[in-house]
């Protein structure tokens, strides 16, 4: 199934890019969907997702939509997913 | 509309002055004289006082809020000046706070402004929140605003939470026991984040006025604030979109706290 992320503020420039489409397992989660990001991107966005034992950051926000989602959601085809590296600019 | 958040009521009127101050924002529907005279005898603390906390502070002198508590330490540096309207070039190597506070006393004399030159720390978070019916967190460090959540739920104030980062920006209003509170949504604190940001003055002045007005709305029983709810702009595509949040049943620091809000 086709999912599209969205990446928002800090993770969009580690990313490179403000989104992409990725072929997933139908029995995906959110959390199984973030690792296989981990693998497709460079240290710099690894290092903003997961903490040094590979644990996804929960200082981060994800939704599904327009829903803030946990990582243990099950993903749906054609569903898209934004990441949000929280701003603390003032 | 919202449940108006509830303030200590005084004997407050307005001057014949002020009606011809504010005469134009009399007339939006469900405000009126009776909105007016909420934000008079309301207080609002603002952390800090910079690109975002300056404008919304402004706006808040502009519309009337009674007392604004400005807490920003240290000096203004030439580097604050694409984003720190309450500043000027004159200004430079004096006090942030003390200048915010003149130029809002120039702007509107009916505002009492409280200039108090410290940035928030645990150690007077919970005094300097105890001073205000309404929290406007814009400090540039996570550990600020976390701090001022903490408080704010502890005392049942509202907190209306301004942030931007280069040409994107981000708002919520926490309201203790009807929705999530900062640490529902940032259980650590985010560790990527740093000091110094990319922005541009008008990005951060954008995310102040919405964060005034939802001070404004919240103080005075207005529409509906982003309680549960997130707003996300990207200035680059100018696309605003609004996010529902969840709050934590577990989260450390609100978990259990019920409303204090009711109606006027």
């Amino acid at each position: 199934m086709h999912i599209t992320v969205h990446y928002l503020t800090q993770i969009r420039r580690a990313a490179g890019c403000a989104s992409e489409t990725l072929d997933v397992p139908t029995d995906c989660t959110l959390e199984v969907f973030l690792h296989q990001l981990t693998e497709r991107h460079d240290p710099a966005f690894r290092a903003l997702l997961v903490d040094d034992a590979n644990v996804i950051r929960r200082s981060l926000l994800f939704f599904v939509g327009d829903d803030h989602v946990e990582l243990s959601r099950a993903l749906r085809d054609g569903e898209a997913i934004s990441i949000l590296a929280p701003m603390a600019g003032g | 509309m919202n449940r108006a958040y509830h303030l200590c009521m005084h004997s407050f009127s307005l001057t014949d002055d002020e009606r011809a101050i504010y005469e134009w924002q009399l007339w939006v529907q469900g405000f009126g004289e009776a909105g007016q005279l909420r934000l008079k005898q309301a207080t609002v603390l603002i952390t800090r006082c910079g690109g975002v906390g300056g404008t919304l502070a402004y706006y808040l002198a502009a519309a009337g809020v009674g007392r604004l508590v400005l807490a920003h330490a240290g000096e203004l540096r030439s580097s604050d000046l694409n984003r720190q309207l309450l500043m000027s070039h004159a200004g430079l190597g004096k006090s942030r706070a003390e200048q915010a506070a003149d130029r809002l006393r120039a702007f509107n004399p009916h505002v009492e402004v409280v200039p108090i030159a410290e940035n928030i720390s645990l150690d007077n978070a919970e005094r300097l929140v105890a001073m205000a019916d309404l929290v406007a967190s814009c400090a540039p460090l996570f550990p600020e605003r976390l701090h001022l959540n903490r408080y704010a739920v502890a005392q049942g104030k509202p907190l209306v939470d301004c942030a931007m980062y280069e040409m994107e920006a981000q708002l919520t209003t926490v309201m203790p026991g009807r929705g999530p509170c900062l640490s529902c949504l940032y259980p650590s604190e985010p560790t990527a984040w740093q000091r110094q940001f990319p922005v541009f003055g008008a990005v951060a002045g954008t995310v102040g006025s919405l964060g005034a007005m939802e001070a404004i709305k919240v103080l005075a029983g207005l529409g509906e604030p982003l309680v549960g709810r997130m707003l996300l702009c990207d200035l680059a595509t100018m696309a605003f979109r609004t996010m529902q949040l969840r709050r934590d049943p577990a989260c450390a620091v609100c978990a259990g706290v019920q409303s204090a809000s009711r109606a006027p």
